[in-house]
């Protein structure tokens, strides 16, 4: 009796699995190749070349905020314009940074959020680089220095590199993967599923629309990438660049060994079910990238707030670097998103632990300690 | 053994349906069917018909006004076209977002608000007599804000305005063009809803033509882009590098002291989709059949589903706040404190979310645009 029943069980699960696929995802059968390459017609679909662009603005950026030799309007030119950069083929991309800040189609364009990284780039201009060499003070913008290192800090004690490009991980990094590029609002807008369904592709392009935009979001992440096809990208990303890889590797190398190849698995399945035209495959891997890209952030938000407490006592300047870092994890984190979308902290949470931090040099710890449990227990870490 | 068996049977059974259940969420034959076309009966006849009534009435008088104001010209029939342009200009608020039928045949929604205008374009225009604005390079000469390029753009204060009509007739020629075009346009729309009334509120099925499907992209665009975007996100410099003041809507009129209105417009833009969203005719008006019914017919039917009705109401009027907050000269507001209009503009973006992303799945109805990417 018991084999009996258990035949019938085999019996049933077809059953089970035919009721339910209202359309023919179900039958799509998908398989995730060795490495993220892709072809039609023995020919590449895969390109993400004004991703590899922003990223590397975004590390001139940087750079730029390490030396006191640029003015305001060419910082605002590399942000906004996406020109005016050392890398002349940065120059003519036609792709600019500011314009995919805080600029995911999830939740639209956030205005006040992205004054933030413009009014940063305006500060160093106006305030830090005048003081460049003075005594930094509470208001009073300068160096700072310890044994372990000398930094430029805003009136607020800010390092605004730091918060700057920390802040851009989420801001741009995180956010266009999670909450556009991996998001209905881009796979599906308009006429994109039908067109994927059909073969329509891109006009001049090899690619479909959607095949493209995954491939954008996965720019983002793997963008600096010398070779993005390499067979163990997914165990041993390089951490090139500035920005998302960067941290993606030191997390995938200490707080959670496996998270790399996660999400890497993750992105070849979810490239492979949108050309098997299986949606619901699709959305389970952009699930799976957008929680685990979003951890990255929890994890280094709270690395870097108690780096900073424990430093303070010996090594000051030390630890408010640590402390800018931490200040754009913590702006970051309104871009995560947990795989329903929503962010794991709201816009307003994030400007509720933010103006916390507005001045360092009288930045509570009982405040810090409480963001860490708060981001702690958020992320169920 | 029997009755195990039929046990197990009818547990198999019902993990099946159990995981069917799912789907059923996106299917909205599962829920009792809700009366789509009240809401559409609601708004034609409540809503969109006495708009476009009162909006006729007032671009009636706005044209008088204008050949007053031609026929002679001085401060007191200035002052009565600048009245009559503005009361029309409040008045079309109400009825922008409905571009449907007629209004999206003739491009109602270019022809009458399109801005900045060009002013090099009209300048062209007034020298060349022209009287023929249909080509689309003359949205930006025409409408409202060609009227207040016209009206309130030629000099920089009223007495050389007036003046500029005195001296170069050709002037108020193209005032009266602009003006009667917009009489004329007005005139298609509204005569077009007396026979297009009944194809309208029995168009209900779920299609990307349907009239219940455009309405909603309608309402939901117009909302994101006639007003989020044209009145606060573009001059604010949202879309841009830098604030762009000279593109508030209702330019002219505060550039040269003549009235600060732009505030004005988009809050009375903001109560017309209050309006709209709730099914009222008027702000003491009973809320009726509409999106927000029909939002909550859908919340009691399935109580996992958020109160997406009540929080648009809500974040309306926290928008209405913030707007309120502004200076209402909009340049002034610009170039002195943007973060204010940066502020506003969140607001506004966070409705769009709700009504784009909720509203639209929740009635399963498609978007029918598509974003820019600029990627």
């Amino acid at each position: 009796m018991k084999i009996k029943y258990f035949k019938l069980l085999l019996l049933a699960l077809p059953l089970i699995f035919i009721s339910c696929s209202d359309d023919d995802d179900e039958n799509n059968i998908v398989v995730a190749p060795d490495t993220y390459e892709f072809t039609r017609d023995g020919a590449s679909t895969v390109s993400f070349s004004g991703q590899t662009a922003r990223l590397n603005m975004a590390d001139e950026i940087y750079s730029a905020l390490n030396t006191n030799t640029f003015t305001k309007a060419q910082l605002l030119e590399m942000f906004n314009e996406g020109t005016g950069f050392s890398d002349a083929s940065l120059n003519s991309s036609g792709k600019q940074v500011g314009s995919k800040t805080a600029a995911g189609c999830s939740h639209g364009p956030l205005a006040t959020t992205k004054a933030r990284y413009t009014s940063m780039l305006e500060d160093f201009a106006d305030n830090v680089i005048p003081a460049w060499t003075a005594t930094a003070a509470n208001g009073q913008a300068g160096l700072l220095t310890d044994s372990a290192r000398s930094i430029n800090v805003n009136a607020n004690g800010w390092e605004v590199d730091q918060t700057f490009i920390k802040g851009i991980i989420g801001g741009m990094c995180v956010d266009q993967i999670v909450n556009n590029y991996l998001d209905a609002c881009q796979l599906d807008s308009g006429t994109r599923r039908a067109d994927n369904d059909n073969g329509v592709l891109t006009s001049g392009k090899n690619y479909t629309d959607m095949e493209h935009k995954w491939d954008e979001g996965f720019g983002y992440l793997y963008g600096q990438e010398a070779d993005a096809t390499r067979a163990d990208l997914g165990t041993s990303p390089t951490g090139n660049g500035t920005t998302l890889n960067k941290y993606f590797k030191k997390i995938n190398d200490s707080n959670e060994p496996g998270l790399a190849s996660t999400v890497y698995d993750a992105f070849k399945l979810g490239r492979a079910a949108i050309v098997a035209g299986n949606y619901d495959v699709r959305d389970a891997q952009a699930t799976i990238i957008k929680v685990n890209l979003s951890k990255v952030v929890g994890y280094k938000a709270i690395d870097y707030l108690e780096s900073y407490m424990s430093k303070k006592a010996a090594t000051p300047a030390d630890a408010v670097h640590a402390l800018s870092e931490g200040y754009g994890f913590i702006l970051s984190l309104m871009f995560t998103n947990d795989g329903t979308g929503s962010p794991y902290f709201s816009e307003a949470e994030v400007n509720s632990m933010l103006s916390k931090l507005s001045n360092f040099w009288t930045v509570q710890d009982s405040d810090l300690t409480q963001m860490v449990n708060d981001i702690k227990g958020r992320f169920n870490f | 053994m029997k009755n195990l068996n039929k046990f197990l049977s009818i547990a198999i059974l019902s993990v099946i349906l159990i995981s069917c259940s799912s789907s059923s969420d996106d299917d909205p034959s599962a829920i009792p069917e809700f009366d789509r076309s009240a809401v559409l009966v609601n708004y034609a006849d409540n809503i969109i018909i006495p708009r476009l009534n009162n909006f006729k009435s007032a671009v009636e008088y706005l044209k008088e006004s204008a050949d007053a104001f031609v026929n002679s010209p001085d401060l007191t029939s200035y002052t009565e076209l600048h009245n009559s342009w503005l009361e029309a200009y409040i008045n079309w608020q109400y009825v922008e977002m409905f571009n449907i039928g007629k209004a999206e045949e003739i491009m109602f929604f270019s022809k009458s608000n399109t801005y900045p205008v060009n002013e090099g374009r009209i300048q062209e225009n007034i020298n060349n007599q022209k009287t023929d604005l249909s080509n689309p390079n003359d949205w930006s000469c025409q409408g409202f804000p060609g009227l207040d390029y016209m009206i309130h753009g030629l000099a920089s204060s009223e007495e050389e305005i007036i003046n500029q009509y005195i001296q170069y007739p050709a002037n108020g020629e193209y005032l009266k063009v602009v003006a009667h075009e917009l009489n004329k346009n007005t005139d298609l729309v509204i005569n077009d809803w007396s026979t297009y009334r009944n194809t309208f509120v029995a168009s209900v099925e779920n299609t990307a033509t349907s009239a219940f499907n455009m309405l909603t992209n309608d309402f939901v665009y117009y909302f994101e882009k006639g007003l989020r975007t044209n009145k606060i996100g573009i001059p604010s410099g949202v879309f841009s590098n830098n604030p762009l003041s000279n593109k508030v809507e209702a330019y002219y009129s505060s550039k040269n002291g003549i009235e600060d209105v732009s505030r004005d417009l988009i809050e009375n833009a903001l109560n017309a989709v209050n309006l709209v969203f709730q099914g009222k005719s008027t702000n003491q008006s009973p809320v009726g059949p509409s999106f927000k019914t029909y939002l909550d017919y859908i919340k009691t039917n399935n109580v996992s589903v958020e109160d997406i009705g009540s929080i648009v109401v809500n974040k309306i009027e926290t928008a209405n706040q913030k707007i309120l907050s502004l200076d209402k000269n909009f340049i002034n507001q610009i170039d002195n404190d943007n973060t204010k209009m940066l502020g506003t503009f969140d607001a506004l973006q966070t409705i769009v979310v709700n009504l784009k992303t909720d509203m639209l799945s929740l009635f399963n109805v498609a978007v029918d645009y598509t974003d820019a990417d600029g990627d």
